[in-house]
């Protein structure tokens, strides 16, 4: 059984056709990646599926076998649908560790949190998963450096213990090392059987983890299939790879 | 962890709570025992308007209406009905929650001028019931002969207010543990959180409209207390408590102390409070001067006085620290 479906789902800004028609079904532990040139409507797709800031124009989504489509927002994400955003985003006024710790306490919603950890031990697990150095925690969150805002960002979303996270480019604007340091960390939070949706630009990451890759195109489906074969499709050379493009993927 | 840094913070506050416990029997002078009255009451309104304002940043000119909620509350209450006073006041508390929740209902999700419009429009249509109803509130001319408060044998205006003056640092105290209780709490977090990013809020599970109606209910509660108090206190309950004059009082003791502090506008409280009274023979010149110095406070320092108070903590902290730092490293060769 799927845990995420996404059916039919479109996304109009007046007459602009961000999303359109997309649909795809993403199963439980999975890793499902999506590529696409700028402005072909993934990040908008993250934000009609999680209803923040807007809901779809048309279309479904279910989630855990329970349709999410027009519910408020923040019952989406206690139902166990985590996301985070291009942008690193933190609550700048409020330190690291304050950060993490909303996530944790609103973030299950009604739902229990798991075990009889304390809410400092959860914070203190959630940074370890994402690799946040704890000395960083009582830092006013503005005072990061960006890699550690993505880490940051991610640490207050696996605190809600979430089946599945959606990640909007989470290699953007770093470093190699700390690239092949956030593929470690995606892989380490799918180990804990959390389905991952991965928006990314950075080819060797979103290669090196998808298990399905979707291609978006003016906010249709260009391809969905198996990496290797999409990399491969003249079509998505043509619209995003391009032909070095195509060479690196084949490389990665 | 989850609180925010408190260097010092139990030092300060007992040095402060030991100021307000000799003050009255240095400044032994009826009008200045009144007027630190008045402070103490104004420091509560101010500093829940706070909460608002500053952590929740929400525009809520309906705050003064609040505490006008409480004053008639209390009038009503304790004159018309003849409920004991000590129980009106906490009654008139209630009842500024209440209107809290029906004022929060249009701006559960409306943002930054609609807020404004809107509790704009609130504290005009109360002022407006409040004048209409004058068989109840006694309209234009307000109520008078409120009830005093009294224990058994001890009326509260005996040894120049000494009563009251206690009466209103108990109740600046329980209100100011109870913000800064509040603002460290998880809740008080997700407040400021829904300030600084409401849609990365709201997908962390944070409910806008229901931190919004804690917010503004939370607010009301010590400030119609406060109300009530003012009302027993004064003993005239008037439309004037939803005047301009005290609302650019209390505007600008928040402004000048700082938002986001608690303690900010509870120290501008007393400033404001003795400056303004200091003027009073210079007429008109009083306001412009007070302008003036809030003008000049807010452009040195942006945070208020309570930046500036921090700074010197800050500065306090490092020449200690320093000291200690020193101390080990000559120990240490
Ligand atoms: N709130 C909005 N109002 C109007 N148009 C919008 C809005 N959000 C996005 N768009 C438009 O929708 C289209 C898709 O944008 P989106 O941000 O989803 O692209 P993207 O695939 O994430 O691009 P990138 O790779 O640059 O992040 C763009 O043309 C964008 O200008
Ligand atoms: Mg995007």
């Amino acid at each position: 059984m799927a845990l995420l479906k996404i059916e039919n789902l479109s996304k109009n800004f007046g007459a602009l056709k961000a999303v359109s028609g997309v649909s795809f079904e993403v199963r439980k532990g999975q890793i499902f990646g999506i590529a696409g040139p700028n402005g072909s409507g993934k990040s908008t797709l993250f934000n009609i599926i999680t209803g923040v800031p807007f809901s779809a124009t048309s279309g479904a989504v279910w989630f855990n076998g329970q349709s999410i489509s027009g519910i408020a927002a923040q019952k989406i994400c206690h139902l166990g649908l985590a996301r985070t955003y291009q942008r690193e985003t933190a609550f700048d006024s409020l330190t690291a560790y304050q950060n993490i710790a909303l996530g944790a306490v609103f973030g299950p919603g009604e739902r229990e949190a798991t075990g009889a950890a304390t809410l400092e031990e959860r914070v203190c697990r959630a940074a370890e998963l994402v690799e946040l150095d704890r000395a960083r925690l009582a830092r006013k969150a503005s005072e990061l450096s960006i890699f550690e805002r993505k880490q940051l960002m991610l640490a207050s979303a696996l605190v809600m213990e979430p089946k599945a996270m959606l990640l909007d480019e989470p290699a953007s604007s770093l470093t190699k090392p700390e690239i092949a340091e956030t593929i470690r960390i995606i892989r380490n939070i799918n180990a804990r059987g959390i389905a991952i949706v991965l928006i990314e630009h950075v080819l060797p990451v979103l290669l090196s983890l998808s298990q399905r890759l979707l291609v978006l195109n003016h906010g249709e489906m260009l391809r969905l299939g198996a990496p290797d074969d999409v990399v491969r499709d003249e079509q998505v050379i043509a619209a995003y790879l391009g032909k070095r493009g195509a060479r690196d993927a084949e490389a990665a | 962890m989850i609180k925010t840094e408190r260097s010092f913070e139990g030092v300060y506050l007992a040095l402060a709570i030991g100021a307000l416990l000799i003050a009255p029997f240095i400044l032994t002078e009826s009008y200045t025992r009144h007027l630190l009255i008045l402070a103490l009451i104004y420091a509560v309104v101010a500093s829940n308007w706070d909460l608002s304002l500053g952590y929740g940043g929400l525009f809520n000119f309906a705050h003064l209406a609040f505490f006008s909620i409480g004053v008639y509350g209390y009038g009503i209450m304790a004159k018309s009905i003849g409920i004991s006073p000590w129980l009106a006041i906490p009654l008139a508390g209630l009842l500024s929650v209440a209107a809290a929740m029906i004022v929060a209902v249009p701006i559960l999700r409306l943002g930054g001028i609609y807020i404004i419009l809107v509790t704009f429009a609130f504290s005009q249509l109360v002022l407006q019931i409040v004048v209409s109803q004058s068989d109840i509130t006694g309209g234009n001319m307000g109520m008078v002969g409120l009830p005093p408060l009294k224990l058994p044998g001890y009326n509260f205006v005996r040894d120049g207010k000494l009563g009251y003056y206690f009466g209103a640092v108990i109740l600046l105290l329980s209100s100011t543990f109870f913000l800064r209780w509040l603002v460290n709490s998880p809740t008080g977090l997700s407040i400021v959180a829904l300030r600084d990013n409401a849609d990365y809020a709201v997908s962390r599970g944070i409910s806008l409209a229901k931190q919004r109606v804690i917010t503004l209910t939370a607010s009301a509660l010590f400030t119609g207390i406060a109300g009530g108090y003012y009302g027993a206190y004064i003993r005239v309950a008037s439309p004037d408590a939803f005047g301009m004059g005290l609302l650019s009082l209390l505007l600008s003791i928040l402004l000048v102390g700082g938002t986001s502090t608690i303690y900010g506008p509870i120290l501008a409280a007393f400033l404001l409070t003795f400056i303004s009274e200091a003027m009073v023979d210079l007429g008109p010149w009083r306001h412009m001067i007070v302008a003036v110095m809030i003008v000049a406070v807010l452009i040195f320092y942006p945070g208020g006085i309570w930046q500036a108070a921090t700074g010197f903590n800050e500065f306090l902290k490092r020449r200690l620290g320093g000291r200690v730092a020193r101390k080990t490293s000559a120990q240490s060769t």
